[in-house]
């Protein structure tokens, strides 16, 4: 298989302006002729969806939910990344693109990291405009903060609503669309199958969640935005139905799927508190600004955490990365964590959690109070009344919600914290067009491989699906449609949908056939402890053996035993979450073939085997500066790794160092 | 915990529901009222009984798709919260728990504890937006917004469009949520200039649902889960007057 | 003004305007009422009474009041039965919280108001303007200043206002001849389930009020959440929700008091 990546020619700065110049177009007059349909209303499903209405074409879209403005996008808290260069700090496009490369570890392709940077500023102008209230100064300029991997302050925000806002300007630009006719809405319709004809998508099979009736709907091209697959491990911080259907689908049905192993662990999570636990909840990383985060020296000690006294804290990431200390990479402080966790270090009743402790910096924000305010008599108490008012003020809203789940007050007690499942960085392979190897298939933000290589950095997530759907979709996509003006309707009528659509009613029979007596539940949660305790913050080769060998067991149990309910003319819930699970499984068996495929250690993916003396991750450009490309063949019902040569000329490869 | 659970379940759109009732032991306090709820399913399940449908998703309080109303409370008696973040703890051992879906009009019974809240969404495809197409903005820095008037607008847009509003007033009254809307951007320079059609189009849609008159009871502020100000609804009422002459 | 009314907003702010002209007329009718309570056997309220049924502008308002009345309890009764239907299934259990029984129960006090209204307007409006009421005649000393009453007068020699002004000496003066309505208020408050109705009325009207004048304020675009509307809702509280109905109140009490010991 060629894999073709259409990178134009020239230097890198320019190519994105060439593209643009030289791309075909199609005429308004034409656009009004062709039918898109996209999948997913987030921000890059919506903000392609009202762009391209905008343009003139016809948009259906789909999504789960019972509206697009609950996509999970919704729940991004700290920002959005752009090279305004607005705090004149140094920043500018190259650096942007230059931290990206760097952040995900040298394992992104440079094309269109340098286009998602160029793109970057656009983006905040357009948000600004669609009526955004992002954070302001006094003087009434844009606001800016720093995040975790860079020097530069280009963080945009609106509070730690961040992903909410501009997810309900696109949702607002989505619904002037539909107000004029552009845009057609499929609410609770979940996308079951992808129609493919004589190599071209021509369409989908989707489900009405509410009547279970299933529904054929041509398009001349199919845009899926359905953001990631950290589902897979049952918990995780993205949204409950969060899944992996239409992406698995359209590989099951050719199209190729990208470095599936690039998994990003978040380490500032709510821990576990019990095995009903449904979702884990994210703390903002700003916090490790603050906060110091230890475990007790002595093992397997159940004292109360304001007992243990100094000497007998260990500081763990401040002992072992002096020179970043607690603001190390996400990566690495999940690791970290796990470390000290599993040589049974680990604080809280599940003994998965480490402390972040922010007495100390109550005390010295106490300190640097009283002598601002010129204080006598300051002792302790003092301090610390004076330095929570600073605490309370810079992280109130976080400190209440870690409150309102846990019950337990981390103004007098350290938060307990743990590394969750937040973001996949693969997905289906695409062009710089964003289209995958199937002629007029696209994938948009999360749940294609994008700019983020094997690491995310912070605030980037946004960027990369705005600037797909608003800026990057719109342009790319007149390639293909130029060159199919007399694509023909195929009828939904026509064979190709009906065989598809009986495939999906295969499988839907096949399911509810079962009639067992276990819950989809039960089979999602072992599959998503099969999954972290294998295939996530740290992978062994016996282990991901051991995972794709249980997993295989574990589906054949869930074809056994499940149980749903054979009423699928009403809403189905249980039958929803099977079918996502049907996924899922396959999905977490190439993830472990992925990650055993890859032997060496970088970004999110971490293989044991791969590390130096003192526990740091060694990455192999030699071997592996590649995208792992992945094709599901049919006819052997296996997986076909084929490899996408990544080569660096605008950045030097460096060795990540935070000591 | 022991918890009796009170609950509605209507199998469709077009049949009449009714109350349930079910018995729940060893509810751990910890638990998220869905958790709870996830549990009372999987205990229907192993009956192979139909269980609980209820809207849900990111379980973090953002996304507004959870919307139970419970013991007369929309997401409960807890100030600020949504559903899902709601706790066990919250409640007593051996507590009676009623808990019902969001009852108006506008917003029709779908299954169980579900209800159709596109209501809302044509609300704000009457005029919930900024008329600006992609790739038209000026630098984001030329249209200066006092810090104040940011924060006072982001506070207003950061409603989750859940509805509680709605099934609280008495009136099942969606002012505070378009009212919510149309402060955001009449906070913003970018909104002024279509405040006027937007006023009027998104009102007039409001009124097409059959949401009730507002009668400023208060209800809904005092129920929203983000916690949205009353004075959305004077300050639409006065833009509304303004708007008239 | 017609496309004003066809928005929901639009008939609550002419419902808010209607009810605001409402409670201006009460101030002005407790301040003439409070002549009742005058130590002159009547002459004042009497006096007044006449004013207000002679003259021409306080007929002209008085069309307009009765309009307000009609317009605000229609349009009341329409948005308050939309309200109800806007909500096809109630809940099994609707807890208050923090709500104001007030505000709650606006369609329940309104319509209390207005049988109150069309009962006060049959046993006053419809006697003074209809009924055979008798005249009372002033008569007063020049000298001390002291006042004397004749009821049941036959209204003689009267000049062209019908008042009769005739000295009967040097030392008195026949003030006025009126129609004696003070007499018609202490009669009508002599039966006390009237009295009662009344009293329970300006409770209703009290709750009515408690919120409908803030609330009135709200819908014409004022934010209750700054010191404005601290100060509309304490007026609110303090004059309509308390002093105005306790006013209102003590008339019938006052006479049925009156009567009863002086029975």
């Amino acid at each position: 298989m060629i894999l073709n990546s259409k990178i134009p020619d020239g230097p890198i700065i320019h190519k994105w302006e060439q593209y643009k110049s030289k791309v075909r177009l199609v005429s308004p007059n034409n656009k009004k002729k062709f039918e898109i349909i996209i999948i997913g209303s987030g921000l890059a499903g919506s903000s392609a969806a009202a762009t391209l209405a905008e343009l003139g074409y016809n948009v259906k879209i789909f999504y789960y939910q019972d509206s697009p403005r609950r996509a999970h996008s919704i729940a991004a808290q700290g920002g959005i990344n752009a090279a305004k260069n607005y705090q004149n700090d140094g920043d500018s496009i190259y650096r942007l693109f230059y931290d990206t490369i760097k952040g995900g570890d040298y394992r992104s392709r440079e094309a269109n990291v340098y286009r998602l940077a160029e793109i970057s500023s656009n983006i905040i102008d357009q948000c600004v405009a669609q009526g955004i209230p992002f954070a302001r100064e006094y003087n009434g300029l844009l606001n800016n903060r720093s995040f975790g991997g860079v020097q530069v302050s280009r963080t945009f925000y609106a509070a730690g609503q961040t992903g909410q806002q501009l997810l309900l300007g696109a949702y607002g630009s989505l619904m002037r669309q539909v107000s004029k006719g552009k845009i057609q809405l499929y609410s609770r319709h979940e996308m079951m199958d992808i129609v493919i004809k004589n190599g071209k998508s021509v369409g989908i099979i989707s489900r009405n969640l509410i009547n279970g009736k299933l529904e054929r709907h041509f398009g001349h091209a199919v845009i899926l935005a359905t953001g990631g697959y950290s589902n897979v491990f049952y918990l995780s911080t993205n949204a409950m139905n969060s899944n992996v259907t239409a992406i698995w689908q359209a590989y099951k049905r050719g199209a190729l799927f990208a470095n599936p192993c690039f998994v990003q662990i978040h380490p500032t999570c709510i821990p576990i508190s019990g095995n009903y636990q449904s979702k884990l909840t994210l703390m903002s990383e700003s916090l490790r600004n603050d906060g110091r985060i230890w475990v007790p020296k002595k093992y397997n000690d159940n004292r109360d955490p304001n007992l243990i006294s100094e000497d007998e804290r260990d500081y763990y990431l401040e002992r072992r990365y002096p020179a970043f200390g607690n603001l190390v990479p996400r990566d690495v402080a999940a690791r970290a964590a796990k470390e000290r966790c599993d040589a049974g270090f680990g604080v809280g009743s599940s003994k998965m959690a480490v402390y972040l402790d922010f007495r100390d910096a109550i005390i010295k924000y106490g300190k640097i109070e009283c002598k601002i305010n010129k204080l006598k008599n300051c002792d302790h108490n003092l301090y610390y009344k004076l330095g929570k008012k600073v605490i309370k003020n810079k992280y109130g809203n976080l400190f209440s919600m870690y409150k309102q789940i846990t019950g337990v007050d981390p103004y007098n007690n350290p938060m307990m914290i743990y590394p969750a499942v937040h973001y996949t960085m693969g997905g289906l392979w695409i062009d710089y067009e964003l289209m995958t190897n199937i002629k007029g298939l696209y994938s948009i933000g999360e749940c294609n491989f994008s700019d983020h290589g094997a690491n995310r950095l912070g605030a980037s997530a946004l960027m990369q699906g705005l600037a797909d759907g608003y800026f990057i979709l719109p342009y790319t996509i007149g390639s293909y449609l130029s060159e199919h003006l007399n694509l023909e309707h195929v009828d939904i009528n026509d064979d190709v949908f009906k065989e598809t659509e009986l495939d999906v009613i295969n499988t839907i029979n096949s399911i509810i056939n079962i009639q067992g007596s276990k819950s989809v539940n039960y089979f999602h949660k072992k599959l998503g402890q099969i999954m972290w305790n294998k295939c996530s913050i740290s992978r062994s080769k016996e282990g991901l053996e051991e995972a794709i060998k249980e997993i295989k067991i574990l589906k054949e149990d869930f074809n056994k035993n499940v149980f749903v309910n054979q009423n699928d003319k009403n809403l189905n819930i249980e039958l929803e979450k099977a079918m996502r699970l049907l996924n899922f499984f396959d999905m977490s068996e190439l993830m472990c073939k992925d990650a055993l495929n890859r032997n060496e250690s970088c970004g999110g993916h971490f293989r044991v085997e791969y590390q130096t003396k003192d526990n740091e991750p060694m990455r192999d450009d030699i071997n592996f500066s590649h995208v792992s490309v992945w094709e599901y063949s049919k006819k052997y019902q296996s997986h076909i790794l084929h490899k996408e040569k990544l080569s660096y000329n605008d950045v030097n490869i460096s060795q990540r160092s935070y000591k | 915990m022991n918890i009796n659970l009170k609950v509605w379940r209507q199998k469709n759109m077009n049949v009449v529901g009714s109350f349930v009732n079910y018995k729940l032991s060893n509810v751990n306090p910890n638990m998220s009222f869905l958790e709870m709820f996830d549990m009372l399913n999987e205990k229907l399940i192993s009956q192979k009984e139909d269980p609980i449908a209820f809207d849900h998703d990111c379980r973090e309080g953002i996304c507004g798709a959870c919307s139970m109303f419970i013991n007369g409370y929309p997401h409960g008696n807890k100030h600020g919260v949504t559903t899902c973040q709601l706790h066990m703890r919250e409640f007593t051992d051996n507590q009676t728990i009623v808990v019902e879906p969001w009852r108006a009009k506008a917003f029709p019974v779908i299954k169980d504890l579900i209800v159709d809240r596109s209501s809302l969404d044509r609300i704000i495809s009457s005029g919930g937006f900024v008329s600006l197409n992609t790739g038209s903005a000026r630098d984001a820095n030329e249209i200066l917004i006092s810090k104040e008037d940011a924060e006072e607008s982001l506070s207003a847009a950061s409603c989750i469009g859940c509805g509680a509003c709605v099934a609280a007033c008495k009136n099942a009254s969606a002012m505070l949520f378009v009212g919510a809307k149309i402060y955001q951007f009449s906070k913003l320079p970018q909104g002024k200039i279509e405040e006027k059609k937007r006023i009027k189009s998104m009102l007039k849609q409001m009124d097409k649902e059959n949401f009730g008159h507002c009668t400023n009871t208060g209800a809904c502020s005092a129920e929203c889960p983000k916690e949205i100000s009353l004075d959305v609804i004077s300050s639409l009422n006065k833009d509304f007057i303004k708007s008239s002459f | 003004m017609n496309t004003i009314l066809n928005y929901s907003i639009g008939r609550k702010i002419s419902l808010s305007l209607m009810g605001l002209f409402l409670c201006l007329f009460l101030i002005i009718h407790l301040i003439g009422n409070l002549k009742l309570f005058n130590n002159d056997l009547g002459l004042s309220f009497n006096q007044y009474s006449d004013f207000m049924s002679n003259n021409v502008f306080i007929k002209i308002s008085s069309w307009i009041l009765y309009f307000a009345i009609l317009y605000h309890t229609i349009i009341g009764g329409y948005i308050t039965y939309n309200n109800y239907k806007s909500r096809p299934i109630k809940y099994l259990i609707q807890k208050k919280n923090n709500i104001s029984i007030s505000s709650r129960n606006m369609g329940i006090a309104g319509s209390i108001i207005f049988i109150f209204i069309v009962v006060h307007m049959a046993n006053f409006w419809w006697k003074f303007k209809f009924g055979n009421i008798p005249y009372i005649q002033y008569v007063r000393d020049i000298q001390s200043g002291y006042l004397a009453s004749y009821e049941d007068v036959l209204p003689v020699l009267m000049n062209k206002n019908g008042h009769l002004i005739q000295n009967i000496s040097n030392n008195y003066e026949i003030i006025y001849t009126y129609k004696n309505s003070y007499r018609v208020v202490s009669e009508t408050f002599k039966n006390p389930f009237l009295v009662i109705f009344y009293g329970a009325s300006m409770i209703a009207m009290s709750l009515h009020l408690l919120h409908g004048f803030k609330s009135a304020f709200m819908t014409l675009g004022l934010k209750i959440n700054n010191l404005y509307g601290h100060i509309i809702h304490l007026i609110g509280w303090l004059f309509f929700g308390l002093l105005i109905p306790i006013g209102f109140a003590s008339i019938p009490i006052y006479f049925y008091i009156v009567n009863f010991f002086t029975k």
